[in-house]
C-alpha cells in the first residue's frame, strides 16, 4: 500500500547519494588542488600534466549525481505521475542509494591524496605522472565505480514496484 | 618508527617543496664546481642554479658570503610562509637569536666588539638584546635567555674562561629545542633534536678523545636529551680506539662511527667524521621524502637548504684557498 513516508525515505536515499558523494569529491579535489597550486606556483608548466590528477576525485561527485538521478527516472519524477511508494520499498531505494553515496565519499577523499602524491612525484619526475600517477589514483576510482554499479543494479533490478 | 603528523593542511606546501626540491645543486654541479680550474669558474657554474639570479649583484669570488646571506634569507622567508604553525618558525630560528646572544655576551665579557657577526635571522632584535645587556637590564631579556644570561655573566666571574659561553647557551638551546617540540607534539621535530644532540656529543667525544682532555672537559660539553646518556659516552673516554666502535654496536651510529673513528685515528683528520654526521643528519631527512602532507618535508627541505649553503661555503672557500679538489670532495656532505 503507498505511503507518502515511502517516497520522502527515497528522497533522502536520492539525495544522500548526491550529497556525501559530492562532499568527497569537493575535499579529494581540495587536497588534490592545492598540492598542484603549490607545485605549479614554482613550475607554472606543469599545469597540463597536472591537470588530470587534480580532477580525478571529482567523478564521484558525478556518480553521485547519477545516482540519484537514476532514482528520480525510475520513480518517474519527470513524467506525468510519480510512481507510488509503500514505505518498505522507500526504504529499500534508500539502501541502493548508499553504495554510490558511501563509495563515492570516501573514495574520493583517499584519491584526492593519491593524487597529490602523483602531484609531488611528477614535480620532481614528470613522465611518470601518467605511467604512476593517474594510474594509481584510477585504481582508487574503480571502487566509486563498483559502488555505482551497485546502485544501480539494486534500482532497476533489485527492486519490485 | 616515527609518528607522522600527515597534516593535509600542508599539501600546497608540500607540494611547493617537491618542485622546490628539484632545483636543489647536484652533486654532479658540485663536482663541476670543485674541478674548475679557479674560483671565477667555479662561480660562473652557479649561473645554471637558482643562485644565477645573485651573481650580477657581487663583484668577485670572494664575495660568495653575500649570495649564501641572500639565499639564506629568502629560504627563511619561505619557511615562514609555508609553515602553518607560527612556534616552529620560531624554533628554527632559536639558534640565530642564540648565536646573537653568544656575539654580545663574549663582546661584554671580553670587552671587545664582535657586533658585525650579528645574525639578522633571529626572533629578536639583536641591537636591542646589545642595549638591554649593556644596561644591565637582563629582566627585560626573552624570557628563555634571562636565567642563562645571568648564569653565564655570573660563572664567568668565578672562572674566566668565555668557553663558558658556547657550552652553556648550547645546551641551553638543545634544552629549548626538545621543549617546544614536545610541545608542539610533533614527534619527527623531537628526534630530529634528539639525532642532533647525539651527532654533536659524538663529535665532541671525539675531539676530546683525540685532544687527550680530562673526563672533565666532556662532561661539561656534553647535552643531555639525546637517544643515549652522557655518562656512556662519559665511560668510554679511556678505551682504545681500536674496540670504540664495538661499543656502539647497538646503536644506529655505529657505521659512522667504525668510518668516522678508524680514519681519525689513522689520518688525524676529522674530514670523513663531520662529513659521516653530516651525512646522517640527511639520511634522517630523507625519511620525509615519502611522506605527501605535514609539517615534516617543509621543514626537511629548510635544513637541506642550509645543508647546501654550507656545501657550497665549503667548495668556495676550499677554491679560494686553492684546496685540492679530491680533499674539498672528501669533506662535501651528501644532499637530500
Amino acid at each position: 500500500m503507498a505511503d507518502p513516508f515511502g517516497l520522502a525515505v527515497a528522497i533522502v536515499g536520492a539525495a544522500l547519494a548526491s550529497f556525501l558523494a559530492g562532499i568527497g569529491s569537493a575535499i579529494g579535489i581540495g587536497i588534490s588542488g592545492r598540492s598542484a597550486a603549490g607545485v605549479l606556483s614554482e613550475d607554472p608548466e606543469k599545469y597540463g600534466q597536472l591537470f588530470v590528477l587534480v580532477v580525478l576525485p571529482g567523478t564521484q561527485g558525478f556518480y553521485g549525481f547519477l545516482g540519484a538521478f537514476l532514482v528520480m527516472l525510475r520513480l518517474n519524477f519527470f513524467g506525468a505521475n510519480i510512481v507510488p511508494l509503500t514505505y518498505m520499498q522507500g526504504w529499500q531505494i534508500l539502501g541502493a542509494c548508499m553504495p554510490v553515496a558511501f563509495a563515492g565519499l570516501l573514495s574520493a577523499i583517499h584519491q584526492g591524496k593519491v593524487c597529490a602524491a602523483g602531484i609531488q612525484m611528477a614535480a620532481k619526475r614528470p613522465e611518470m605522472a601518467f605511467k604512476a600517477g593517474v594510474v594509481y589514483a584510477v585504481m582508487v576510482e574503480t571502487y566509486a565505480v563498483l559502488g555505482l554499479l551497485v546502485t544501480i543494479f539494486l534500482l532497476f533490478f533489485g527492486i519490485k514496484f | 618508527m616515527i609518528h607522522w603528523s600527515e597534516d593535509v593542511e600542508y599539501a600546497y606546501a608540500v607540494g611547493r617543496v617537491r618542485a622546490l626540491e628539484s632545483k636543489l645543486v647536484t652533486k654532479q654541479t658540485l663536482d663541476r664546481m670543485v674541478d674548475a680550474s679557479d674560483e671565477v669558474e667555479a662561480m660562473k657554474l652557479l649561473s645554471d642554479t637558482p643562485y644565477g639570479v645573485y651573481l650580477s649583484e657581487i663583484h668577485s669570488p670572494s664575495d660568495f658570503e653575500k649570495i649564501l646571506k641572500f639565499e639564506q634569507a629568502k629560504i627563511l622567508d619561505l619557511f615562514e610562509e609555508l609553515c602553518l604553525d607560527e612556534r616552529i618558525v620560531k624554533l628554527f630560528r632559536l639558534k640565530y637569536d642564540v648565536h646573537n646572544v653568544k656575539v654580545l655576551l663574549k663582546c661584554y665579557i671580553l670587552k671587545q666588539d664582535f657586533t658585525h657577526l650579528f645574525s639578522a635571522f633571529g626572533n629578536f632584535d639583536a641591537e636591542k638584546l646589545k642595549t638591554l645587556l649593556e644596561e644591565e637590564r637582563y629582566d627585560r631579556f626573552p624570557p628563555e635567555f634571562q636565567s642563562t644570561v645571568t648564569k653565564i655573566i655570573e660563572d664567568y666571574y668565578h672562572r674566566s674562561d668565555p668557553r663558558i659561553v658556547d657550552l652553556v647557551m648550547d645546551a641551553e638551546m638543545f634544552t629549548l629545542y626538545l621543549k617546544r617540540s614536545k610541545e608542539i607534539d610533533i614527534e619527527f621535530l623531537y628526534r630530529l633534536f634528539q639525532t642532533m644532540i647525539d651527532l654533536t656529543n659524538l663529535r665532541t667525544f671525539f675531539r676530546v678523545k683525540w685532544l687527550k682532555e680530562e673526563k672533565e672537559v666532556l662532561r661539561s660539553g656534553l647535552l643531555y636529551g639525546g637517544t643515549s646518556s652522557p655518562d656512556y659516552l662519559i665511560d668510554l673516554i679511556d678505551e682504545p680506539w681500536e674496540i670504540l666502535s664495538h661499543k656502539f654496536f647497538a646503536t644506529p651510529y655505529f657505521e659512522l662511527i667504525e668510518h668516522g673513528s678508524d680514519y681519525l685515528h689513522s689520518e688525524d683528520s676529522f674530514v670523513r667524521l663531520e662529513k659521516l654526521c653530516d651525512d646522517y643528519l640527511i639520511d634522517f631527512l630523507r625519511q620525509t621524502k615519502l611522506l605527501t602532507f605535514g609539517v615534516e618535508p617543509v621543514v626537511a627541505y629548510l635544513l637541506a637548504k642550509e645543508n647546501e649553503l654550507k656545501t657550497l661555503r665549503m667548495v668556495f672557500v676550499g677554491k679560494l684557498n686553492k684546496i685540492e679538489p679530491k680533499d674539498i670532495k672528501e669533506r662535501l656532505p651528501e644532499n637530500l
